[in-house]
C-alpha cells in the first residue's frame, strides 16, 4: 500500500508513466501490492525511489561488467590518484579530488581496484546517485566518501547499513546471503551482500549475476568440515533513505 | 656469553638491530649459512616468540633438512606459508592431517607471544592477518576459548588504530560463548571514551535497531543494565550471526523469548533446545507464539522472574491454561500488558 501525505495513494495514473514490463513499473506494482505501508511526503519522493532503484540495478550490472576484482580487505587495491587506501582496507576520497571523478574512475579503470563484496555495494549506491544528481550537486553533497562497508558511511547514506525484516522485496534492495557454517579459513565467504536485480537474479561482487541458488551452492562449497547448516538468503533488506535523498535532490537541483 | 643463552634471545637480536626486519633477516641468513644447525637451534628455543618466526618465515625452509626443527615450529611455518599464499583449500587439507592438539598449541603460542607486538608498517597487515589466522584456528577449529580476553584486547587495539578488525570480531563471536560478550561488556566502563563507544557498537547497544537505542548515558548504569540483562536471560541467549559485514549495527546476542518463557535452555550456537520439549511445553509454546510481541516480552519476563523467585509457584503457574497465565501475570504486573 502506498500512502502520500497521510492519504492512501492510487498508483493507477502513475503506472502509465512507466513502460509495461519495465523495472520501474514492476517496482511500483510491488510497492502498491505490498501488505506493508510505503509512506511518502510527496509524489516526488515516490518517483525518486522508483528511479533510484532502477539506477541501483543499472549500477550493479555495470560494476559486474568491469574488471573490478574480488580481494580481501587486507589486500584491497585502489587508484591512488583518487583514493587513499586506509589501514582497515577501505578507500577514502583523496583531498582535492572531485567525488564524481573518483567514483567514475572505479568503472573506467576498474583493473586498479579490488576489494570485498560490501565495498562493491557502497560503490553501487554512489554510482546510482551519480546518474541521478547533477554532477555539481553530487560533488557538493557527497564530500566525505569512505568506501569499505557499513561502518563509515556519510550521513545521507547512513541507512544503507541498516537491516530490516521485510515481506516485500524490491529491485535494488540489498539482501544478504548468510553462510553460518563457513570454513573459518575463508571468512570473506561468511556471507555475500547482493543487489536484487528484480528479475529473480542478484549481483554479488566476486560471484557475478546469478539466481540465489548459485550463490548458495558457491557458499556451501566453502563450509567447514562437518557443516550442518546451509547458506541461505536472509529475510532482511537494506536500502537508502530514499525520502532524504529525494529531498536533497529537490533542494540542490 | 652466547646470544642464544637467555630468554627471547632472537627477540633481543632483532631489537639490537634497531627492529629492522631486513637487517634481522640478513643477520639470520648469514648465521644459517655459517651454521645451519645453530640457526635451527635458535629457532627451537622454548622462548621463541611468534613475531620472530614471522619475520624469518622466508629463511626457515632451508633449515628443514637439518632435522633440528620441532614439529610445532614446522607446523607453524607451514600454516603461515599456506595462509600467506592464499591457498585456503591446501591449508584446510593440511590441517586435516595434523594432530589437532599440536595445531591448538601452535595457534595459542602464536597469539600469546604475538598479540602485543607492533609490527613495522610495511608488514603490519600481513602480520595482522597471521594473528587472525591464529584466532580462527584456536576459536573456530579447536573450540578453545581460553584466549578470549587477549583476542578482545587485540580487537580494541586495532579499533584504536583504525585497522581491519572485522574478521577478528567475527571469530570472537564464533566462540558462541556468552562469556565473550561479558568480556566486551567490561569495556563499557573503560576510562577511554572511544573504547566505551566501540564496546557499545560491538554489543549492539548503539544502533537504532538496538533494544534500547536511547539507553542510559551513564557508563556504569549501562554496564550494570547490560550485565543484568545477560543474567536475566542466561538460558535464553543465542548468537544471531549478525556481523559488521552485514550491517552497520550488528546485534551479536539476543534472547529467545520462548526459551525465557519456558525457562528452558537453548544452545547459544544455533538456538535449538538443549533438551527436547515435552508435550505440555510444546503446547505452552504454541500458545505463546500467538501473542503479540509486547505480550511475549512481558510474559517471558514474568515467567523467568517467577521461576527464579519461587519454583513451586512457577510450576503451578506454567501448568495453567495460557489465558489464565496471562490473566495472572496481568493481575500481578498491573498495566504492563
Amino acid at each position: 500500500m502506498i500512502v502520500i501525505n497521510r492519504e492512501r495513494f492510487d498508483p493507477s495514473p502513475l503506472l502509465g508513466d512507466y513502460a509495461a514490463g519495465s523495472l520501474e513499473r514492476k517496482t511500483l506494482e510491488l510497492i502498491a501490492a505490498s501488505s506493508m505501508t510505503y509512506s511518502y511526503n510527496s509524489l516526488n519522493q515516490l518517483r525518486f525511489e522508483i528511479r533510484m532503484r532502477r539506477e541501483i540495478v543499472n549500477a550493479a550490472i555495470a560494476l559486474n561488467g568491469t574488471r573490478f576484482a574480488f580481494t580481501v580487505f587486507q589486500s584491497s587495491t585502489c587508484n591512488p590518484e583518487y583514493w587513499i587506501r586506509m589501514p582497515d582496507g577501505g578507500f577514502a576520497l583523496r583531498d582535492g579530488v572531485k567525488p564524481s571523478d573518483a567514483i567514475r574512475d572505479i568503472f573506467l579503470q576498474s583493473r586498479l581496484y579490488g576489494t570485498e563484496c560490501a565495498t562493491a555495494m557502497v560503490i553501487v549506491y554512489y554510482k546510482a546517485l551519480l546518474e541521478i544528481f547533477p554532477e555539481e550537486a553530487f560533488n557538493k553533497i557527497f564530500t566525505n566518501i569512505h568506501l569499505m562497508n557499513w561502518q563509515r558511511i556519510e550521513r545521507p547514506l547512513r541507512e544503507i547499513g541498516m537491516i530490516r525484516r521485510s515481506s516485500t522485496y524490491l529491485p535494488g534492495d540489498r539482501r544478504y546471503i548468510a553462510n553460518p557454517d563457513v570454513n573459518p579459513l575463508t571468512p570473506e565467504l561468511q556471507g555475500e551482500n547482493v543487489i536484487d536485480l528484480g528479475d529473480g537474479r542478484f549481483y554479488g561482487h566476486g560471484f557475478g549475476i546469478h539466481t540465489v541458488d548459485v550463490f548458495i551452492a558457491a557458499l556451501n562449497a566453502n563450509r567447514r568440515a562437518g557443516a550442518e547448516r546451509s547458506a541461505y538468503l536472509m529475510d532482511t533488506v537494506s536500502y537508502p533513505n530514499f525520502k532524504l535523498l529525494s529531498d536533497l535532490y529537490d533542494r540542490n537541483t | 656469553m652466547s646470544i642464544f643463552g637467555s630468554a627471547r634471545s632472537l627477540d633481543r637480536v632483532f631489537q639490537h638491530l634497531g627492529n629492522d626486519p631486513d637487517a634481522f633477516r640478513r643477520w639470520f641468513r648469514e648465521l644459517a649459512e655459517r651454521d645451519a644447525h645453530q640457526a635451527a637451534r635458535a629457532l627451537d628455543g622454548r622462548y621463541l616468540s611468534f613475531p620472530v618466526l614471522f619475520l624469518l618465515l622466508g629463511e626457515i625452509p632451508s633449515l628443514i633438512e637439518t632435522g633440528g626443527l620441532s614439529q610445532p615450529i614446522l607446523t607453524a611455518v607451514r600454516i603461515c606459508e599456506l595462509h600467506r599464499s592464499g591457498k585456503a583449500d591446501e591449508l584446510t587439507a593440511y590441517l586435516k592431517l595434523q594432530d589437532s592438539e599440536v595445531v591448538r598449541q601452535v595457534a595459542k603460542w602464536m597469539l600469546e607471544t604475538g598479540h602485543d607486538w607492533n609490527a613495522p608498517a610495511e608488514i603490519a597487515e600481513e602480520y595482522d592477518a597471521a594473528l587472525d589466522l591464529a584466532v580462527a584456528l584456536l576459536v573456530c577449529e579447536c573450540n578453545d576459548n581460553t584466549e578470549l580476553p587477549i583476542i578482545a584486547d587485540l580487537i580494541f587495539k586495532r579499533a584504536n588504530n583504525g585497522k581491519h578488525l572485522h574478521n577478528l570480531v567475527w571469530y570472537f563471536f564464533q566462540s558462541y560463548n556468552p562469556e565473550a560478550v561479558r568480556i566486551i561488556a567490561g569495556r563499557l566502563i573503560s576510562n577511554d571514551p572511544s573504547e566505551r563507544e566501540f564496546a557499545k557498537k560491538l554489543l549492539g547497544l548503539s544502533g537504532e535497531n538496538s533494544a534500547d537505542p536511547g539507553g542510559p548515558t551513564d557508563p556504569y548504569r549501562q554496564y550494570e543494565d547490560y550485565m543484568r540483562w545477560l543474567d536475566d536471560n542466561s538460558n535464553a541467549l543465542y548468537f544471531t550471526g549478525q556481523t559488521l559485514q552485514m550491517t552497520s549495527d550488528p546485534e551479536p546476542l539476543k534472547a529467545d523469548l520462548g526459551a525465557k518463557y519456558l525457562c528452558k535452555a537453548i544452545s547459544p550456537r544455533d538456538r535449538t533446545w538443549v533438551e527436547p520439549l515435552n508435550e505440555q511445553e510444546c503446547n505452552c509454546l504454541d500458545n505463546f507464539r500467538k501473542l503479540t510481541d509486547k505480550e511475549k516480552e512481558v510474559l517471558a519476563a514474568f515467567s523467568s522472574s517467577l521461576y527464579r523467585n519461587n519454583r513451586r509457584v512457577w510450576e503451578q503457574w506454567i501448568a495453567l491454561q495460557p489465558d489464565i497465565q496471562i490473566r495472572t501475570a496481568m493481575t500481578l504486573l498491573g498495566d504492563f500488558l
